[in-house]
């Protein structure tokens, strides 16, 4: 441990770790850009500057490592004439694009502008030095060279976490820029994140170009359900539609990063939902629907529940009570049949479903396909794109009543006799358990989208149309009892608060 | 209540009558009639249709959205209007524009049974794109679908 | 009447003073091979006691800088800055074309001294028949083994790699020019870590300019008591001077340290060309303060007599600029050039430079408002002391120097200097 005296107070923290980081472990912010705690640091915006006492000149936080017995000021008089200095130059040829730059609202010019500059401009427009605009870095990044602050933290990304050489910083002096290397696009499996970390306008997501203004955004901390690494996410809704996923810092699971894969996978949110509950009649309200479940089940004469490693740690549980207590007979197995991708070694996991281990732990995995092939007359679904991961299992499944739980309009809906509709990760609460054993809880962001219910809901509807008691008076009260039967769980991990690292 | 005191006044016999009072009450209405029968060019009301009122210089009227010298919308879809409202009247769609100005206004839709036209929008209008200095104000219609002005309602009209 | 010393210029003047032959015959190489014998510390105190000071710009003291390497170090690498990019200065590509095996001589020494195996010679991308040159020096040392596996001593090697700059003025500045022979971008490292700590690829390395390592074979052969016999207290030593502008004979001239500034314009280089007067004379390399004519002729070519007249000897680029200059046409093309070679790196030079450089063009094509100059002051302050190198400061030095020295003649180029005058209520 080092003790060193911070604006006036001693402080003590770990040894070895740079002064922005053991300020803020104080909770004092010392403004920023170009340095990140995922990149090696650089000093070079020379916005962190700090009075050290003995040191004539101001010192860089992000590349001073605290001692002991150091004496440092954030706030004196130098200080702040230094950051309002440098925020007159980062101004100077940045161009008037508020108005039209999506980072408008997260923006690091903006905040720092109002906390350490407030000064009057000495520039007129016309004297700003013009760049390139609205270039086209890659598949999902956007470059606004005007609008740089050459902070390099993009390329730092690159060369140090994705571990690619696309970007760099080409030309000298004023007129420098962000580009690709010759030939190359910025097409990293992990592009997306430099959009992040850019503090300002100058790259920018063209998935999210111009969709809306972030300040209309509610925010949710969630999970990203791609695979079973569980990186930590922030999902964002506009009039109950998913806007955008961002990543959650978590030193622990994905650190502040996330793939281009889990970034853009919300669209399914919000398209092909199943709205309401459809049979063979035609559409049912939910009672009904879950009296017709009920009857489909009962008259059959074999029955097969099908569990899914997408679903909550939470809705696997209600469906096992919900075969202990509704259709003791019925078999339950859980499994997938959606191809695993290529694992990388930054955070991609092979198996693309997000509880796997829960589901094991909660004692459903089994022989899926040989479930199946057994010849169940009944077979309910929950939550399990079966045909739409295997279009082959089709004739295994011609005949079969099929019952599906499902969120979307996908195939093994569509092929069902009867679909009831349930809710996503996104409108609901829930945990999943990722590769490591680490429990994490996600939250809903959007209001259930049409009549769909969280599938516990819905089995418990079933139960009672099948006369079994199964009830929970609220999810608090079900997640409880999960992790009571199941203590492999290991209950819930912290997701940490650290936030985005938003500057 | 303690601490205060009603005194009272009891009413006198021409008080209690109460037809004088109305009387004096009449009065003021009956010293008006008379004088519009005589002097009906001092009178407030305006025989409207046919004469309506000067409008002040800054009357804030229904909106209009401004155009560049090449036709398009000088708006750059920055939502500072939508943000600014504190009636909720106004929903904006961006796109893409191909010359320099990068971001426009594809959908540009005004409530107006919902705005109040307090004129916030005008005034947090980065780019004088939109205004409310039509002067016009005589807006009533037979649907609600009517009444949610669009961007060509707003531009062309 | 002064006159040239010679010591660095001894073989230099021939056609074919750069062979190894020639250079040889007239007594190269000797007093390397007296290293050879030498312990390292006992070349380092050598140049210790003859108060060498460096010849790029800094003058820091050579014998001193060798002293901060770490004591148990497994490797060493000299870099020999020949960047020479300093505006005015032409000093080192003299040494190069002229007499290399100098040069080469004292890379040995100091390889010898501070146990170096190998070192790089940076040499600005520009540079033509230096290079050329120089590298047909190397090859001849290589030949006659004074560089390569054995050079040092059995087993002991010096090699030499010559490595190419491509234009940036900014890799003359020494963690700059570590990371362009590394193969980064040119751009400064932040100090500390110093390059006697951590230099070229993460080792121990001294940076040394060529005219600094010229003086080494002297130095080795003669002694630091026949070196100290030259110059002043302070700044033992002789310089090479290069002398340009408006003078009758612009060249580089060696005079010991403490000559009078007036001699080497007057008597060397032949007086201000034309018979005019002096008006400005800037004294070591553009970076450095501005001296007005009065200033100029009252310091002596050395460290300290420059330093108290408020600028530096620097790398003893002298341009003299007589009473027909511009002062503020001077400083246009001073400032352009310095926002041309800003390296970007840093938010306060990367955007003031520019930005000064502006506003100098502005005043100087009749554009500028007292605004203007003011703001030229103000930017001028704020770029200095919160940067990763000190180019920001060399920028700010001509800056404040020619406006404060010179400001009635940018006053007379305000557009509205007739509403205004200097003297303000």
């Amino acid at each position: 441990m080092a003790k060193f005296t911070l604006n006036g107070v001693e402080r003590e923290v770990p040894d070895g770790i740079n002064l922005i980081e053991a300020a803020l472990l104080s909770k004092v912010r010392i403004p920023h850009y170009c340095y990140h705690p995922g990149l090696s640091p650089e000093g070079n915006c020379r916005m962190c500057v700090v009075e050290i006492e003995g040191i004539p000149k101001l010192q860089t936080a992000c590349t001073t490592l605290v001692a002991d017995g150091m004496v440092v000021e954030t706030e004196s008089e130098k200080v702040i004439q230094e950051r309002t200095e440098v925020m007159e130059f980062l101004l100077r040829n940045h161009p008037i694009d508020c108005p039209i730059c999506d980072q408008a609202g997260e923006c690091g010019l903006q905040k720092y502008y109002m906390e350490h500059g407030l000064h009057d401009s000495r520039v007129a427009v016309e004297e700003k030095i013009l760049k390139r605009k609205r270039v086209d870095l890659g598949p999902l990044v956007v470059l606004d060279s005007e609008r740089c602050i050459l902070c390099s933290r993009c390329v730092r990304f690159c060369d140090e976490v994705a571990g690619v050489r696309e970007l760099v910083l080409a030309n000298r002096g004023g007129r420098s820029e962000i580009t690709t290397f010759p030939g190359r696009t910025l097409e990293n499996p992990y592009s997306g994140n430099v959009v992040d970390i850019c503090p300002v306008g100058a790259l920018t997501s063209k998935d999210f170009r111009f969709k809306v203004r972030v300040w209309f955004l509610k925010t949710a901390d969630s999970i990203c359900p791609g695979c079973e690494r569980g990186c930590n996410i922030y999902l964002e809704q506009y009039q109950n539609e998913v806007q955008r996923i961002r990543p959650r810092a978590n030193p622990d699971v994905n650190r502040w990063w996330i793939c281009d894969d889990g970034r853009l996978d919300y669209k399914w949110i919000n398209r092909d939902r199943l709205l309401r509950a459809e049979g063979e009649a035609g559409t049912h309200p939910p009672e009904r629907a879950d009296e017709e479940a009920a009857r489909m089940l009962k008259e059959a004469s074999s029955v097969l529940l099908v569990a899914s490693p997408r679903s909550s740690n939470e809705n696997l549980f209600a469906l096992k009570r919900f075969r202990d207590a509704a259709l003791p007979r019925a078999a339950l197995v859980g499994g997938s049949f959606r191809k695993p991708w290529e694992e990388d070694r930054i955070l991609k996991r092979p198996d693309r479903n997000p509880n796997r281990k829960g589901m094991e732990l909660l004692g459903l995995s089994g022989d899926l396909e040989g479930a199946l092939r057994t010849g169940p007359e009944c077979v309910l679904v929950v939550e399990n794109d079966l045909l739409g991961d295997r279009p082959e299992l089709a004739d295994l499944l011609r005949g079969k009543k099929l019952i599906a739980l499902a969120s979307n309009r996908d195939a093994t809906a569509e092929a069902a006799a009867l679909r009831i509709p349930v809710c996503t990760y996104a409108e609901t609460e829930g945990s999943w358990t990722n590769f490591e054993g680490r429990t994490q809880a996600f939250r809903p962001v959007l209001k259930a989208v049409g009549e769909s219910r969280p599938v516990f809901r819905v089995l418990e509807g079933i139960a009672r149309a099948l006369e079994a008691s199964l009830a929970w008076s609220d999810f608090e009260t079900l997640r409880a009892e999960t992790f009571q039967a199941a203590p492999a769980l290991g209950g819930l991990a912290r997701t940490s608060g650290g936030g985005a690292h938003a500057l | 209540m303690p601490g205060i005191r009603t005194v009272g006044r009891p009413m006198n016999i021409k008080e209690k009558w109460y037809l004088f009072e109305i009387a004096k009450g009449m009065m003021v209405s009956i010293r008006h009639l008379v004088s519009n029968i005589f002097h009906q060019d001092r009178m407030p009301t305006l025989q409207y249709p046919e004469e309506k009122r000067v409008l002040p210089e800054r009357f804030r009227g229904r909106h209009r959205l401004t155009k560049r010298e090449d036709g398009t919308p000088k708006c750059v879809a920055c939502y500072c209007c939508q943000t600014a409202c504190p009636a909720d009247c106004i929903s904006i769609e961006a796109g893409e524009r191909p010359d320099a100005g990068e971001k426009v206004a594809v959908r540009f839709d005004i409530n107006i049974l919902r705005c109040v036209f307090c004129g916030l929008c005008v005034e947090a209008c980065p780019v004088d794109a939109i205004r409310m200095d039509t002067g016009k104000y005589e807006l009533s219609s037979d649907s609600r679908k009517k009444l949610i002005y669009d961007i060509d309602t707003l531009l062309n009209d | 009447m002064i006159a040239e010393t010679i010591l660095l210029k001894a073989r230099m003047g021939n056609t074919d003073s750069h062979t190894l032959a020639s250079a040889r015959a007239a007594g190269a190489y000797r007093a390397s091979a007296k290293t050879l014998a030498a312990a390292p510390e006992e070349i380092v105190q050598l140049v210790k006691d003859s108060g060498l000071r460096g010849r790029g710009g800094a003058g820091f003291p050579t014998g001193l800088k060798w002293t901060f390497l770490p004591k148990n170090r497994d490797a060493t690498y000299l870099c020999v800055n020949a960047d020479e990019s300093e505006p005015g200065t032409f000093k080192d590509r003299l040494i190069l074309e002229e007499d290399p095996h100098l040069l080469i001589e004292g890379i040995v020494i100091a390889c010898r001294a501070i146990r170096c195996a190998h070192a790089y010679l940076y040499i600005r991308g520009e540079f033509c028949l230096p290079h050329e040159r120089i590298r047909a020096a190397a090859d001849e040392a290589y030949a006659a083994g004074l560089l390569g596996p054995n050079a040092g001593g059995p087993g002991q090697a010096i090699d030499l790699t010559i490595h190419r700059g491509a234009g940036a003025y900014i890799c003359g500045e020494e963690t700059a020019l570590l990371n362009s022979i590394e193969g980064k971008k040119g751009q400064p490292r932040m100090k500390p870590p110093f390059p006697t700590n951590v230099g070229l690829f993460g080792k121990p390395t001294v940076i040394n300019n060529v005219e600094t390592l010229a003086n080494l074979p002297f130095i080795v052969e003669k002694g630091p008591d026949a070196y100290r016999a030259i110059g002043t207290e302070k700044s033992p030593g002789t310089r090479l001077m290069s002398v340009s502008g408006h003078v009758e004979r612009p060249g580089v001239y060696e005079v010991a340290h403490g000559v009078p500034m007036r001699g080497l314009i007057e008597d060397l280089a032949g007086g201000v060309r034309g018979g005019r007067k002096l008006k400005a004379l800037i004294p070591g390399g553009s970076s450095t303060p501005v001296l007005t004519a009065e200033e100029a002729y009252a310091v002596n070519v050395d460290f300290e007599s420059v330093q108290a007249a408020g600028s530096m000897l620097g790398s003893g680029g002298c341009i003299v600029m007589d009473e027909t200059t511009d002062m503020v046409w001077a400083l246009d093309k001073l400032a352009h050039f310095y926002a041309h070679e800003s390296c970007g790196q840093c938010t306060p030079c990367r955007e003031g430079s520019g930005w000064i450089a502006e506003i100098v063009r502005k005043i100087a094509t009749g554009k500028g408002t007292r605004a203007d100059l003011e703001k030229l002051e103000s930017l001028a302050a704020q770029i200095v002391g919160n940067t990763i190198c000190v180019f920001s400061d060399a920028l700010a030095m001509p800056v404040v120097s020619h406006v404060t020295k010179f400001r009635a003649e940018f006053e007379a180029h305000l557009a509205d200097r007739a509403s205004s005058s200097s003297a303000a209520p």
